[in-house]
C-alpha cells in the first residue's frame, strides 16, 4: 500500500501491470472465487499427498523422540548435518516473502502486489518448518523452554554472548513479525470475503477475523502508515535474521565457517532460494487456479531477473571464499576449500579426493550455472524453462548449506579425528515430511484466504486514484471517467 | 459448575439444576422431589408468560419456561432410572408421571413462544408497510416525528459514488461544510483523501517509536541483569556486560516491540475490533469492499440535520443516497 504508488512512465515504455480495462470488481472476483468455489481437482491432487507427507513427518518425530537423535546420521565429527542444513534452508526460503512484502514495498515496486500475500504466507510456513529442526536437535525437546531467558537449576541465566541465543531471539521475532505483518495486510481482504459471504458461517468466521473493518479512510490513514512501519522494521529484520543465522557459523573457529563474508552471503542466498520457491509454487498455483490475468508473464520475468541478480551475488561469494582461502595462506582454510570441497586441490595421504566433493559441484552447477540461462529473455518468459531452473536452484541452495556445514566439519584439523557422514532414512524422511507440513498449510491457505492482496492490486489500476487536472493515460478505461449519474 | 454450586448453596436459584456430582449421593425419592419442584416452577413461569402483554417479552418468558420444563423432564427421567435401579417401583412410576407432565408443559410453552413470534413478525410487517424499501429513509423521517412505532432511529447518511474522482470531490464539499463525524469508505486507500477530508497526520508512528524504545531498553536491562548483575558470566574472556554481544538482541527486541506497538496502536487508533456498527445495516454498503465508494455522515455530528445534510449530499451527485437506521438498544 504505497502512499505514493507511482504510475507507469509511458515515456520509458512502461505499461500498466494488469490488462487495460480491468475493473475493481474483476480483481475481487478473480481472487475471491478461489475461496468460494469447490476446490479444483488439481488442489486435491496436491493436498492428499501433502497430508500423507505430513503424516510421515509426525511418524518420524515420534520415532525420533522414542529412540533419541541417534537415528540421525550426525555423529563425530559431523555434529551438525541435515538438521541444521534443513533449518537454514527453510529459514532462507522464508526470506523472499519478507523481501517481497517489505523491501520491494519500500522501493515502490508495484508489481509485488500480485505476489506478496502469497510470499508472506510462504514465509510464515517456512519458518514453522525451520523451527522443527533445532527444536529436535536439542535432543530432548521437552526441555526446549531452557532456550527462553530462564535461570537453570544452578541459578545461571542463558549466555547472551552466544550466537545460538541470538538465533533464538532472531527466529522468534521473525516469526512473530511475519505473522503480524501478514495478518494486518489481510484485514481489508478478509472484510471483502465477509461482505461477499452467502452462508452465515462464512460471514461469522471472516467477519470475526476482519475485526469489523469498514474501509473507513480514517482507518486507512493509520493503516497505511502502520504498513509502512512494518515494512521499515521488517527490512532490517530480514537482513538481521540470516546474518544472525550465519553468526552461528562465522563466530566459530572452524575453517570454512570462520569468515566475515557470511552475513551478506547468507542473506543473498536466502533471497535467491526464496524467490526460487515462490516462483515454483506460483507457477503451480497460477495454472491450477487460472490466475493468469493477475500474475502475468511480466511478473514472472521480473522475478527471474531477481534470481539472476542474486545468483550472481552468490556466485561471487563462492569465488571470494576461494580467493581468501588461497590468499590468506592458512593451510587449514585451504584444505577445507581445496580438498573437502573442490576435491582435487589437496589430496589426502592415500591420494584421494575429498569424499564429498560432488556436493560442491552440485551446488555450483545449480546455483551459479543454471540461473545464467536467465540472461535470455526467451528463457525468462518460458514457463517450463523457469520451472525447471527454479527446481534446480532449490536443490542447489540446499546443497550450499550442506556443503558449508558438513564439508567443513568432517575433515578438519587432525586427520586422526576425521570422519564421514551418511544420511539415514530418518534424515531423509523427516526432511521430506516437512514438505508435507509446508504444503498442507500452504494449500489450506490458498483455499481459504485471499491469496492475492485484493486491496493492494486495486491500487495499481490506472483509474484507482483521482486525476484532478487532466487525463493523459491512453490505457485508462472509459468507465472510470464517466460522471456518476445523479440519484 | 462452580457457579451452580455456589448458587445452590446460597439458595439464590432454588429451581436451578443441582450439580451433577451431588445428584449421585441423593436417594431416588429426593431426586423426584427436586424434579417435581422444578416442574411446578415451569408451570408458574408458563402461566406468567401467557399473562404478558408485550409479544417480545412473552416469547422470551415462554422460551425460558420451555427450558425449565426440559430440565424437569431430564431430572425426572434420571430419578426414574435411579429408582428402578434401587428397586423402588412406586417412586419410579411417580417419576415417570412427572416426566410426562413436564413434556406437556414444554410443548405448551413452545406453542406460546411460537405464537408470540408470529405476533412480532406481523407487527414488523406493518411497520415496513408504511414505506416501500426504497423509501426507507422517508419512513425514518416519520419515525422522528413521532408517528408509527419508533423501533429504529436514524444513524447516518450513506452516499454512494461510482468512482474515486467523484468521492474526492464530494469529500471536499463535506469537509468545507464543516462536518466532523463523517467518513469515507473505500475498497482501498485512495491518495489525496487525507487532504480532501482535512485529516491531521496520524500519530501511529509516535506509538511505534515509544514501544521500540521500550524494547531496546528492556533488552539492555534484561541482558545486564541476567549476565552482569544477578549472575556475572565471563565467556571468552570478555567482561560480563560487554556491549558488542548485546547488539543483536537489542535490535531484535526493538523490532519485536515496535511491531506489537504498531499492531495494537493501529487497533487503538481505529477502535478496532468493532463488529457492530450501524453502517453495516445498509445492504449496499457491502460493495464498499469491492468497487464502490461511500461517504457517511453520522447523526452525532453537531451540524447534522436531516434536511440540510441530505441536500448537501444530494448536491455532490451520489449514485445512491440513503439514511441508515440502527435499532434502538
Amino acid at each position: 500500500m504505497a502512499s505514493a504508488v507511482s504510475e507507469p512512465i509511458h515515456e520509458l515504455g512502461e505499461r500498466s501491470l494488469l490488462p487495460p480495462g480491468t475493473t475493481f470488481n474483476d480483481i475481487t472476483e478473480a481472487v475471491c472465487r478461489v475461496t468460494e468455489e469447490k476446490a479444483p481437482r488439481g488442489w486435491w491432487m496436491l493436498f492428499l499427498p501433502s497430508v500423507a507427507l505430513l503424516g510421515l513427518m509426525v511418524s518420524c518425530i515420534v520415532y525420533l523422540l522414542a529412540q533419541g537423535i541417534g537415528v540421525w546420521g550426525n555423529n563425530t565429527p559431523a555434529y551438525w548435518a541435515w538438521d541444521i542444513t534443513n533449518f537454514v534452508w527453510w529459514i532462507g526460503i522464508g526470506h523472499a516473502g519478507t523481501l517481497i512484502s517489505a523491501i520491494l514495498f519500500l522501493f515502490r515496486q508495484n508489481w509485488r502486489t500480485s505476489i506478496n500475500r502469497f510470499a508472506e504466507a510462504m514465509t510464515v510456513f517456512a519458518v514453522l518448518c525451520a523451527a522443527i529442526f533445532p527444536a529436535l536437535h536439542t535432543g530432548r525437546p521437552w526441555f526446549d523452554y531452557y532456550l527462553a531467558p530462564l535461570p537453570n537449576q544452578m541459578a545461571i541465566w542463558p549466555n547472551f554472548k552466544s550466537p545460538l541465543m541470538w538465533d533464538v531471539f532472531a527466529v522468534n521475532t521473525y516469526l512473530t513479525i511475519s505473522v503480524i505483518f501478514w495478518y494486518v495486510g489481510l484485514i481489508p481482504d478478509l472484510a471483502t470475503l465477509r461482505d461477499r459471504s452467502k452462508s452465515l458461517r462464512r460471514k461469522r468466521i471472516y467477519g470475526a477475523l476482519a475485526l469489523g473493518w469498514r474501509g473507513s479512510h480514517r482507518h486507512w490513514q493509520h493503516y497505511e502508515r502502520a504498513y509502512l512501519i512494518f515494512a521499515a522494521i521488517s527490512t532490517p529484520l530480514v537482513l538481521s535474521v540470516h546474518s544472525i543465522v550465519s553468526f552461528d557459523f562465522a563466530t566459530s573457529v572452524i575453517p570454512g565457517w570462520h569468515t566475515t563474508i557470511f552475513p551478506p552471503y547468507f542473506v543473498a542466498g536466502a533471497v535467491f532460494s526464496g524467490f526460487a520457491l515462490v516462483l515454483t509454487l506460483m507457477l503451480i498455483v497460477r495454472s491450477v487456479f487460472k490466475m493468469h490475468s493477475l500474475v502475468t508473464l511480466k511478473h514472472l520475468d521480473l522475478m527471474n531477473k531477481f534470481m539472476l541478480g542474486t545468483g550472481i551475488m552468490v556466485g561471487y561469494a563462492y569465488a571470494m571464499e576461494f580467493f581468501v582461502a588461497w590468499y590468506s595462506g592458512n593451510p587449514y582454510e585451504s584444505w577445507v576449500f581445496f580438498h573437502n570441497r573442490l576435491g582435487f586441490g589437496y589430496l589426502d595421504q592415500e591420494g584421494n579426493w575429498g569424499p564429498l566433493w560432488w556436493s560442491y559441484y552440485a551446488m555450483v552447477g545449480c546455483n551459479v550455472i543454471a540461473p545464467q540461462l536467465f540472461w535470455f529473455k526467451k528463457v525468462r518468459t518460458s514457463i517450463p524453462a523457469m520451472f525447471i531452473i527454479t527446481i534446480f536452484i532449490n536443490i542447489g541452495m540446499w546443497f550450499e548449506r550442506f556443503v558449508i556445514i558438513v564439508t567443513s566439519l568432517y575433515r578438519d584439523f587432525l586427520p586422526g579425528s576425521w570422519g564421514g557422514f551418511e544420511a539415514t532414512w530418518v534424515d531423509i524422511a523427516l526432511y521430506a515430511g516437512t514438505f508435507g507440513l509446508f504444503f498442507t498449510l500452504f494449500l489450506l491457505f490458498i483455499r481459504w484466504v485471499p491469496m492475492i492482496a485484493i486491496a493492494e492490486v486495486k491500487m495499481t489500476l490506472p483509474h484507482a486514484h483521482p486525476h484532478p487536472t487532466h487525463d493523459d493515460h491512453a490505457d485508462e478505461p472509459a468507465a472510470g471517467l464517466e460522471p456518476a449519474p445523479a440519484e | 459448575m462452580a457457579n451452580d454450586d455456589e448458587d445452590t448453596k446460597t439458595g439464590k436459584r432454588p429451581s436451578s439444576r443441582p450439580p451433577e456430582g451431588d445428584s449421585e449421593d441423593k436417594s431416588p425419592s429426593e431426586k423426584l422431589v427436586e424434579a417435581a419442584t422444578e416442574g411446578a416452577e415451569a408451570k408458574t413461569q408458563l402461566a406468567e408468560a401467557k399473562a404478558e402483554a408485550d409479544p417480545d417479552e412473552r416469547k422470551a418468558e415462554a422460551e425460558a419456561a420451555a427450558e425449565e420444563a426440559e430440565r424437569t423432564k431430564e431430572d425426572a427421567l434420571e430419578a426414574e432410572e435411579a429408582a428402578e435401579e434401587a428397586g423402588d417401583e412406586n417412586t419410579a412410576a411417580a417419576a415417570e408421571m412427572t416426566a410426562a407432565e413436564a413434556e406437556k408443559t414444554r410443548a405448551e410453552a413452545l406453542e406460546a413462544a411460537a405464537e408470540a413470534e408470529a405476533e412480532i413478525k406481523e407487527a414488523e410487517a406493518e411497520a415496513a408497510g408504511a414505506g416501500t424499501e426504497e423509501d426507507s429513509d422517508e419512513a425514518a423521517d416519520t419515525n422522528v416525528l413521532g408517528e408509527g412505532v419508533p423501533e429504529t432511529r436514524p444513524a447516518l447518511f450513506l452516499a454512494e459514488y461510482e468512482s474515486p474522482d467523484d468521492l474526492v470531490r464530494a469529500a471536499e464539499t463535506v469537509r468545507d461544510a464543516g462536518y466532523e463525524k463523517w467518513d469515507c469508505h473505500t475498497p482501498y486507500a485512495i491518495h489525496g483523501m487525507d487532504d480532501a477530508m482535512g485529516l491531521p497526520p496520524t500519530k501511529i508512528g509516535f506509538i511505534s517509536f515509544i514501544c521500540g524504545m521500550v524494547g531496546l531498553a528492556s533488552a539492555v536491562l534484561m541482558i545486564q541483569y541476567m549476565n552482569n548483575w544477578d549472575y556475572p558470566l565471563i565467556i571468552g574472556g570478555k567482561p560480563p556486560g560487554a556491549f558488542p554481544s548485546m547488539v543483536p538482541i537489542m535490535f531484535e527486541l526493538t523490532v519485536l516491540l515496535t511491531g506489537f506497538g504498531t499492531l495494537f496502536g493501529l487497533f487503538h487508533l481505529c477502535r478496532l475490533p468493532r463488529h457492530h456498527h450501524p453502517i453495516f445495516e445498509s445492504d449496499r454498503f457491502e460493495a464498499s469492499t469491492d468497487d464502490r465508494f461511500f461517504i457517511s455522515i453520522e447523526v452525532e455530528d453537531p451540524k447534522f440535520d436531516l434536511g440540510k445534510t441530505r441536500a448537501l449530499l444530494e448536491n455532490t451527485h451520489p449514485s445512491h443516497l440513503e439514511l441508515v437506521e440502527e435499532e434502538i438498544a
